[in-house]
């Protein structure tokens, strides 16, 4: 009776160590070690105009780290956005709102896990960010994008062989950006580094959580915020297409900023504007 | 006793097994190697739908009488250098099939539910639905469509190699190329896709495309096909064409945007009308 009872656990161990090293043939993908971030993410939060650190009100309210030269240029932005134009934010253009702000999820967002890499879709400007975890070093050029360049790591925190947390660094980022529709600004040199911690909140999986800290040259200090998303509870959820030049009703002639109006005609966006230069025209 | 232990040892091989096997996402030895970075394999200048065959008129697109119409009439325009009958003029994203020219380079992620197909071309994410799922009964149309797929094991070597896609609710207007030729505006083409590498090169992928639509007068068959980009670590870039703006709607007019100034796209095309500013001109 034992003779039989040992062969079977030898048995049961050789059947159960044939199948892991299948799973591991190929560098195959062991579901196991990573976290489940499966499905589809919303920002938690509503505050009003989305800031950027949702602890805190829109605007000078956000009380951003910047430097008395950016501190400036924030505030001249906001005077006319107050007065009625567009201030520095460039996503009324159907410019990306870009790294880190993309990270607002103010549309949906989805984060499919593979060994080599972790890509972040965001509905939000059709956005794609590949977070490369295979282990490669920083290329010596990067073309500056507005997701940037991600390279990341995974940590298993506490220790229980299952990876939890995404440590992700981005670099060479494309402006204009700015963190919020605010217009805080990042400086315009394009050296901004994001760096993130992904994990999942400690009590309630349905719950993820990004610490993203950036470092910028318009800044006095790194700015660490806190940013959370809650999984919609729906097996199959709608996935939108966010296509901003269908329906974009702006348009940059030169250095100026016109409105097509509901008839299809060109409007100004301000008082005595001058008219496009027709100088190509007979 | 040692029996007790014994048994207590089955059971935590047992338990590791279910915890190995029963949680994992992928067993890649199931799915092809479709990994790293497509870019199409026929690299002609001006990227006709059927490769094989020359631009334009050429496509011989098997068009009902109406659309044919149409599609001269676009010819026409273009011939004559405005560029209204192709939307990604204005930023309008390509659209399903158009989108699987692949003229920018392409990255397939597989996973069980779902494949990803990105495209760097309009910033296209394609989700090809591989759960098992129904067919919704109404969705809102999108230049990606909605996507359901199915994987088959044609060889029947115990791996699938082909995946097989039915595409639905895509979103107008959109054409097959940019020369123009269109598709009914009835927003009701479906779009079947039979996706699998090449039997004797992996390193290429073909995709035979069949369209049905109601600007067709029977379906029409073309095989794209991609070439895997042999670098470990490919570049990928990013597409934004809002960016460059190139050309602006006015009332019914497209018109150019060149170094900051608006240009006509044809040959005595009228200014804009700019009854809402004071009618002085710039002058420069």
């Amino acid at each position: 009776m034992q003779g039989r009872v040992l062969m079977g656990v030898v048995s049961l161990a050789l059947a159960c160590a044939i199948d892991v090293l299948a799973i591991g043939d190929g560098a195959a993908f062991d579901a196991t070690r990573y976290p489940d971030w499966k499905g589809q993410w919303m920002r938690l939060g509503s505050g009003q105009g989305a800031p950027w650190d949702p602890a805190k009100p829109w605007g000078a309210g956000q009380q951003a780290p910047l430097t008395p030269d950016y501190q400036a240029l924030f505030e001249a932005n906001l005077r006319d956005q107050a007065a009625g134009g567009q201030g520095s934010d460039p996503s009324f253009r159907c410019i990306p709102t870009g790294m880190p702000r993309v990270m607002i999820a103010v549309q949906p967002m989805e984060i499919v896990i593979t060994p080599d890499a972790t890509y972040v879709m965001l509905e939000l400007f059709s956005t794609l960010r590949r977070i490369f975890t295979d282990g490669r070093d920083w290329p010596k050029e990067i073309e500056p994008s507005f997701a940037g360049y991600s390279i990341g790591k995974w940590e298993d925190t506490d220790g229980d062989g299952r990876f939890d947390t995404l440590v992700a660094e981005t670099r060479a980022i494309k402006g204009p950006h700015s963190y919020d529709s605010s217009g805080i600004p990042f400086h315009e040199d394009g050296r901004a580094i994001i760096r993130e911690r992904i994990s999942s909140d400690k009590t309630n999986p349905n719950v993820l959580h990004n610490e993203i800290t950036s470092i910028d040259s318009a800044l006095t200090r790194p700015w660490a915020v806190k940013r959370s998303y809650r999984r919609v509870p729906v097996k199959e959820p709608i996935w939108s297409e966010y296509v901003c030049s269908e329906n974009n009703r702006h348009v940059q002639i030169g250095s100026e900023n016109y409105v097509i109006g509901a008839d299809g005609l060109l409007m100004p966006t301000r008082r005595n504007q001058s008219p496009p230069d027709l100088r190509h025209f007979q | 006793m040692p029996m007790r232990g014994s048994i207590s040892l089955v059971t935590l091989i047992g338990a590791l097994c279910a915890t190995l096997n029963g949680v994992r996402a992928l067993d890649e030895t199931k799915y092809p190697d479709w990994k790293g970075q497509w870019v199409r394999a026929n690299s002609a200048e001006a990227a006709a739908w059927d490769a094989r065959k020359p631009r334009g008129l050429g496509q011989q697109p098997p068009l009902t009488p109406e659309f044919q119409a149409i599609f001269e009439a676009n010819l026409r325009q273009l011939a004559a250098g405005a560029k209204s009958s192709d939307p990604t003029a204005r930023c309008i994203p390509a659209a399903m099939p158009r989108v699987m020219m692949a003229i920018h380079p392409m990255e397939i992620v597989i996973m069980p539910d779902t494949t990803y197909v990105m495209v760097e071309t309009s910033s296209t994410l394609r989700r090809i639905f591989t759960d098992g799922r129904a067919w919704p009964k109404e969705r809102e149309p999108s230049y990606a469509g909605f996507s359901i797929g199915q994987w088959e094991d044609t060889d029947r070597d115990g791996r699938f190699d082909t995946l097989a896609i039915e595409t639905r609710w895509i979103k107008g207007p959109h054409s097959y190329d940019d020369s123009g030729i269109p598709l009914h505006s009835d927003e009701q083409a479906i779009i079947k896709e039979r996706i699998s590498l090449d039997r004797s090169d992996p390193r290429l992928l073909h995709n035979e495309i069949t369209t049905l639509d109601n600007a067709l007068s029977k379906p029409w068959t073309v095989t794209q096909s991609y070439r895997r980009v042999a670098a470990a670590r490919p570049t990928w870039t990013e597409r934004v064409c809002s960016e460059d703006g190139q050309t602006v709607r006015i009332g019914e007019e497209d018109y150019a945007l060149s170094d900051g100034l608006l240009m006509p796209v044809r040959k005595g095309q009228p200014p804009p009308d700019l009854r809402y500013f004071n009618q002085k001109r710039t002058q420069n």
